[in-house]
């Protein structure tokens, strides 16, 4: 494994690192980023109404209210930020943010699930430690009944797609790629011929546990079943054709041994064909992943990795599943850094979120420094905040809230069933049409802002978005209109849809845009027109 | 950087294909693919190449078509007929194709990999380059990307074909979902294609304006990527809006309709030829419901026929057009069709020795290229091909150098064909 | 009821039809390679090969009493695939066609087999089916062409020609066994039925149920027609398609009164998307109807069906894997099903001992309950 080892795993799952320093983990990670910049002019720190709306997408998953910006753009007070990022964090809009987050991260739009959504609601609502989450889902015990919806990384994965057969390799592709940071899908049928540290051994180390796994169907909740492993798996190099064997094994780790159990002893539990109740092994390969999986090389590197990735725009290690020695991460001491604090905070992604939104990196401007040109801010320096891609959900709640559709929100904020059902019966439709003209095809990971014209053709034309613009109780075009002073309108507006008050020539061409138009009738149309500039502008559609 | 500015690239050129190669832009602003070089992709885009891809999914029995075996032992049913180049007969099921063959490539000596369609299709659709750990792009996204939209600023990967449409990101691999094929289901247009009721035209172009203004103000002082991919999305799908007759099947003649058949891949075809016609760079028009397992001959019977019709009929009409040397027109499957015929009278999948045609842009005309044994079985030809060459020959074909030519992923460039074959020199004008 | 095995024929091609001559000696067979395999059942058995090496080194061995029939050479000369097969009712005279239109008539027991006569262009290409007339006099004969034809059966010569009123591919033909009247079905599903001496329109028939379109396939499923009962009844087999490609579907066998045209069994065969087509179907002594089927690799299966009862009498599927034909020999206490060998599918080219295989039909001699 090369440099990982000697750098990355120190921390690992031992309980102290070896030096804590006094600061803040937010200022080493400055300090850190700032020791590349090697006289680079840096953008400065963004704005208030900048940070604002993006500390709410982050952790809220959704654009501040008027009323909230305004009550922020007004405190003179120095801690404020640090304040809204404690709120949000302990906010009731944080665990559906992170369900959100993480569905998105690791189902990549292959499917959903109403016990996976509230599983992982619950678990970030709990703050679960990050390995307790990743012991859960690889668990994926049917008699763990709090824990249902975490077999639904396994069982979604299971269901045949298309005409294929359950693709297990993709399974055990998925489980490197999105837990330890190794996309080892060239490695199945020979060693990697371009990656050194990827072995065939490692593919099929990790399918050894994966190959017993059928999905159990009919439960109302996504269920696998373990069969029984009493062999180690049998594989060949297509190059070589010499006949290897191993039992389960996650990548840089020892092998697990397979036991060989007399027949009478291979189950804790029998199967009963009659019930149609799956057996439970003694031997469990998933167990032995589960207890295992903390102390595998490149654990945390991985999810402080995605997260950095997500709100810093750009992973330490790109692309995020390519760690390797051929491949090392941009600044590999803040990555080990974050790694091994990580794991001596009990991998508390709360900690972790506060510790990296309160950083100056975090809270740049996603201007380009005065005078620069693109080419002078490589991105890899984090001179200046990347812009990042909006969920399709972040869309469909900060339309819903832009639009003055807040008591959808409300709904939402309110229910207990999952959000899915909400969908159903709350906002008709609209979730589903924002996921099918905004989000990613299922096996595409939704990394960068990659605007479709599908996307567009649902900003443009989409009879049910555009009718939130003016259409029910409180929506902002109608409420607008009826606003005698232009000045006002044209703030609304900005406060609405940009979380900003607008600047001097804005204003200006936003009331001569208003004032231009006569009649209540063009008001209404010129009001709606404004709004729907607004709303599909970049500013709006993008995390800036 | 293999490429060099071409002396024709002057920076008028650069300016006006701007915004048209999206690719480029983007890649410059951190998107994880790129050309090589972008002067290279500009200057193709000049030419103004474009393709049809035609598609018969399940794949179509060579016998039956383009390798007629007619009185042997796996020869099957049909008889052969004489074609419009001497010595060369196709099935008699191709009675049009076969008057048309001086202007077609048929090449008989393919020999590909995979006989099963879940790993056949991709494999062949994306030229099955050599294994780099990334997912290479299909041959309409590859083009999409290397010679852009061209000039009509309509999409330049349109994918006709049965069932739904839809955005279909997952052709484009690594190069990124915009290079995805924008595929119009059963020929007809994407959801959202007009605008809502209620809104008027000159309502459309105000609030256009005020959202490009606004674009402009956001883009002042930041990185150009998401303007420009957000901006150029929107000219896109203006674009389109503007040719709702693209999909206007009324429209078709009586004679065209005769002529291309009353069928779904005459049908499809008429929309692709409107398409070609738009200017858009890559146009795959997909047939399915050729995996004849079963009852193979009479299917063959049914299905060919409609094909002949359909492929015949573009074919002449690019060239009555005159735009037969601007096109490249291929027609394929992602396999042939066993020699033996099984238990249910049909013909399983057969990468071993099979056929396609190609006419058009760059290809040679009137040539045959290799050929099988007597009974079909075996490459009867000192060389077979397989489909990374015949991505090469394409590539060649457009006057793209797929030797010289790469793909940027990130930092690491990767061919756009198969490192290890070379285009078929015997196929190419 | 079920049949009792009597032996197992293993010829090396394919069959298509098979029949048994009027005197019942002679089984015959066309091919899928335009050949018709012939084999003499009046002969002394053959003894087969195994035995014959046992008997060699021990006299005393004990052997297995001979069963099977021995073939007679191998007629030629059709090309493509040889499809209609059919028997003058009293002369030693087969008439054959094949897909390339070619229309023969050949005396079947003769060792070498020379044409009486030959129409090489009976139909432009495909000629998928061929009966024969009452008395004789005449044959029957429909193609792809769209042709509906009646051939003097002394020459060869063309006496009439009749088309569907659609115009539709002809798939299947039969001649009512006392009546001059010819049956002919389509593409489409729609089947005529004429005088053959005037060519007058007698009554159509309502076989919609075997036709599909499907994406661009039309999906032909009429397989067989035939008489029953005397010739009070019309029956077609074949399947009622649904999905194309890889033709999908139920095999079907449709009853209709012949006098009246109204349907009066539509009697699903096996298993939706196993039995996918009955090829064909003969009337046993009894009212019994011997059905074959073929289907997705594996499935097909010789059936015994009685109208109007929910259980076929018999389920056949021992060595009689994805059938395409069945004869009823003469007296009705025989028959013969055309099979096909176990393996006949796969993709990709699988060679054995360096060669690529082709298939074969098992010919399963039974006789009947």
């Amino acid at each position: 494994m090369g440099w990982l080892p000697a750098i990355l795993w120190v921390g690992g799952v031992l309980a102290a690192p070896l030096a804590f320093s006094e600061d803040r983990l937010a200022s080493r990670i400055d300090a850190l980023i700032e020791d590349h910049w090697a006289g680079n002019q840096a953008s400065p720190p963004a704005d208030d109404a900048e940070f604002f709306r993006r500390i709410h997408l982050d952790l809220s998953g959704i654009i501040p209210t008027v009323e909230e910006t305004r009550a922020f753009l007004g405190d003179s007070s120095s801690d404020k930020r640090d304040r809204v990022v404690s709120q949000l964090l302990d906010g009731p809009r944080y665990p559906q943010r992170m369900a959100e987050w993480f569905h998105v991260h690791f189902m990549e739009r292959l499917g959903d699930d109403a016990a996976w959504e509230v599983w992982l609601r619950e678990s970030f609502a709990q703050n679960k430690p990050w390995d307790r989450m990743a012991r859960e889902i690889l668990r994926a015990d049917l008699r763990d009944e709090a824990n249902h919806g975490a077999a639904y990384f396994y069982a979604k994965r299971l269901e045949n797609y298309g005409q294929n057969a359950i693709d297990y390799s993709g399974l055990t592709r998925d489980v490197g790629r999105l837990f330890l940071g190794m996309d080892l899908q060239c490695a199945e049928c020979h060693n990697h011929k371009l990656i050194d540290d990827y072995l065939q051994a490692d593919f099929q180390g990790l399918m050894a546990a994966f190959q017993n796994l059928v999905p159990v169907k009919d439960r109302g909740y996504p269920a696998v079943e373990e069969r029984l492993m009493t062999t180690k798996l049998r594989y060949a190099s297509v190059f070589t054709q010499k006949e290897k064997f191993t039992g389960p094994r996650l990548p840089g780790l020892e092998e697990i041994e397979v036991p060989d159990l007399p027949k009478d002893q291979q189950y804790l539990v029998a199967p009963d064909k009659k019930t149609k109740t799956p057996g439970v092994p003694r031997f469990s390969p998933l167990q032995e992943f589960a207890t295992r999986i903390a102390g595998a090389p490149g654990f945390d590197a991985n999810l402080v990795n995605r997260v950095w990735f997500w709100l810093m725009g750009r992973g330490l290690v790109e692309p995020l599943d390519q760690f390797h020695s051929g491949n090392p991460p941009s600044h590999p001491e803040l990555l080990s850094l974050l790694a091994s604090e990580f794991a001596a905070h009990g991998r508390d992604f709360r900690w972790l979120v506060g510790e990296l939104t309160r950083t100056r990196t975090y809270q740049r401007s996603s201007r380009l420094p005065e005078g620069a040109r693109e080419q002078d801010c490589p991105p890899e320096l984090y001179l200046t905040a990347l812009e990042r891609r909006l969920s399709a959900e972040q869309l469909l709640w900060s339309t819903l809230r832009a639009t003055g559709h807040q008591e959808r929100e409300v709904a939402l904020e309110n229910q207990k069933a999952p959000p899915a059902e909400v969908g159903a019966k709350e906002l008709p439709g609209l979730r589903e049409r924002f996921r099918k003209a905004l989000a990613n095809d299922p096996r595409q990971p939704e990394l960068e802002f990659a605007p479709s014209l599908k996307g567009a053709l649902f900003m443009m034309n989409d009879p049910e978005l555009l009718r939130l613009l003016d259409k029910g109780d409180g929506a902002v075009v109608t409420r607008l209109a009826a606003l005698p002073d232009d000045v006002r309108v044209a703030e609304e507006l900005c406060l609405s849809f940009w979380s900003r008050l607008p600047e001097k020539a804005e204003l200006e061409n936003l009331t001569a845009c208003l004032k231009a138009s006569s009649g209540a009738g063009e008001r209404q149309r010129m009001v709606r027109d404004l709004a729907w500039g607004m709303m599909t502008s970049p500013e709006f559609v993008v995390n800036h | 950087m293999k490429a060099t500015p071409s002396p024709l690239c002057t920076p008028q050129d650069h300016q006006w294909s701007r915004r048209k190669i999206l690719g480029s832009l983007a890649a410059g602003a951190g998107g994880l693919a790129g050309l090589l070089h972008p002067a290279v992709a500009e200057t193709l885009a000049k030419r103004e190449k474009q393709v049809l891809f035609i598609w018969l999914d399940g794949g179509i029995s060579q016998f039956e078509s383009w390798d007629p075996k007619p009185g042997t032992r796996f020869g099957g049913p049909f008889r052969s007929i004489p074609t419009s180049v001497p010595g060369t007969h196709f099935c008699e099921l191709m009675p049009r194709t076969a008057r048309l063959a001086h202007l077609l490539t048929v090449v008989r000596n393919l020999t590909t990999k995979d006989n099963a369609h879940s790993s056949g299709v991709p494999r062949i659709l994306r030229g099955d380059p050599a294994n780099r750990g990334v997912k290479y792009p299909y041959f309409g996204s590859a083009v999409a990307k290397l010679m852009g939209a061209g000039v009509s600023g309509l999409p330049p990967y349109v994918w006709i074909k049965p069932g739904n449409g839809g955005f279909l990101s997952e052709n484009a691999g690594f190069l990124g979902a915009k290079y995805g094929a924008i595929a119009f289901g059963d020929g007809k247009p994407p959801e959202n294609f007009t605008l809502p009721e209620g809104l008027a035209t000159a309502e459309d172009e105000a609030r256009q304006l005020l959202r490009e203004r606004f674009t402009k103000s956001y883009a002042a002082g930041r990185r150009a990527g998401a303007t420009e991919a957000q901006a150029t999305v929107y000219d896109m799908a203006l674009q389109l809006m503007k040719r709702q007759e693209l999909f206007d099947t009324s429209r078709f003649s009586k004679r065209d309709l005769d002529r291309y058949g009353r069928s779904e891949i005459g049908q499809h075809m008429l929309v692709g030829r409107n398409m070609l016609e738009a200017g858009v760079r890559f146009v795959q028009v997909t047939s399915y419901g050729w995996d004849t397992h079963g009852d193979h001959f009479n299917g063959s019977a049914s299905l060919i026929p409609k094909f002949d019709a359909a492929f015949a009929s573009i074919v002449e009409d690019l060239r009555d057009r005159g735009l037969l040397d601007n096109v490249l027109v291929v027609a394929m499957s992602e396999f042939g069709r066993t020699p033996r015929i099984n238990g249910h009278i049909g013909r399983d999948h057969y990468p071993e020795a099979w056929s396609l045609a190609m006419a058009g842009a760059g290809i040679a005309r009137g040539r045959i290229i290799g050929g099988t044994d007597a009974e079909g079985v075996f490459v009867d030809a000192p060389q077979a091909y397989d489909i990374g060459s015949l991505f090469h020959t394409w590539y060649a074909a457009l006057g793209v150098d797929s030797e010289k030519v790469e793909f940027m992923n990130g930092d690491q460039p990767l061919p756009i064909a198969h490192q290890e074959m070379a285009p078929i020199k015997e196929a190419l004008a | 009821m079920e049949p009792v095995l009597q032996c197992l024929l293993e010829p090396g091609q394919q069959v298509n039809r098979l029949r048994f001559s009027p005197c019942g000696r002679l089984l015959a067979g066309t091919t899928l390679e335009g050949t018709v395999l012939r084999w003499d059942l009046g002969a002394p058995p053959v003894p087969d090969a195994a035995a014959v090496k046992a008997l060699a080194q021990n006299p005393k061995a004990k052997v297995p009493e001979p069963s099977a029939p021995p073939a007679l050479p191998i007629v030629r000369g059709h090309r493509g695939f040889a499809t209609g097969l059919a028997f003058h009712p009293f002369r030693d005279l087969a008439f054959s066609a094949d897909s390339w239109g070619c229309l023969r008539a050949w005396p079947c027991l003769a060792l070498e087999s020379r044409p009486l006569w030959e129409v090489p262009a009976a139909h432009d290409g495909w000629i998928r089916d061929l009966a024969v007339g009452p008395g004789g006099d005449w044959l029957v004969t429909g193609g792809r062409d769209g042709k509906v034809r009646i051939h003097d059966s002394a020459t060869g010569g063309l006496l009439r020609e009749l088309a569907l009123p659609d115009g539709s591919e002809i798939f299947a033909v039969a001649a009512h066994p006392s009546e001059p009247w010819v049956v002919a079905g389509g593409l489409f599903g729609r089947i005529a039925l004429w005088n053959a001496l005037d060519g007058r329109l007698v009554r159509e028939f309502d076989g919609s149920v075997f036709h599909l379109l499907h994406r661009l396939q039309d999906i032909g499923g009429l397989r067989c027609l035939g008489f029953a009962d005397a010739g009070r009844t019309l029956f077609a087999s074949g399947t009622k398609p649904k999905g194309g490609g890889n033709v999908n579907g139920h095999a079907r066998l449709c009853l209709f009164d012949t006098a009246s045209g109204a349907l009066r069994h539509e009697m699903e065969v096996g298993e939706l998307d196993k039995d996918i087509f009955a090829h064909e179907a003969a009337e046993a002594p009894g009212g019994l109807f011997l059905v074959p089927t073929t289907g997705q690799p594996g499935s097909g299966n010789f059936f015994g069906l009685r109208p109007g009862e929910p259980e076929p009498v018999f389920k056949f599927n021992k060595g009689t894997v994805n059938c395409h034909s069945v004869a009823l020999s003469p007296d009705g206490l025989r028959c013969a099903v055309a099979a096909t060998n176990t393996g006949s599918n796969g993709n990709g080219r699988r060679l054995v001992d360096g060669q690529y295989p082709g298939n074969f039909s098992p010919v399963s001699l039974f006789r009947l309950g």
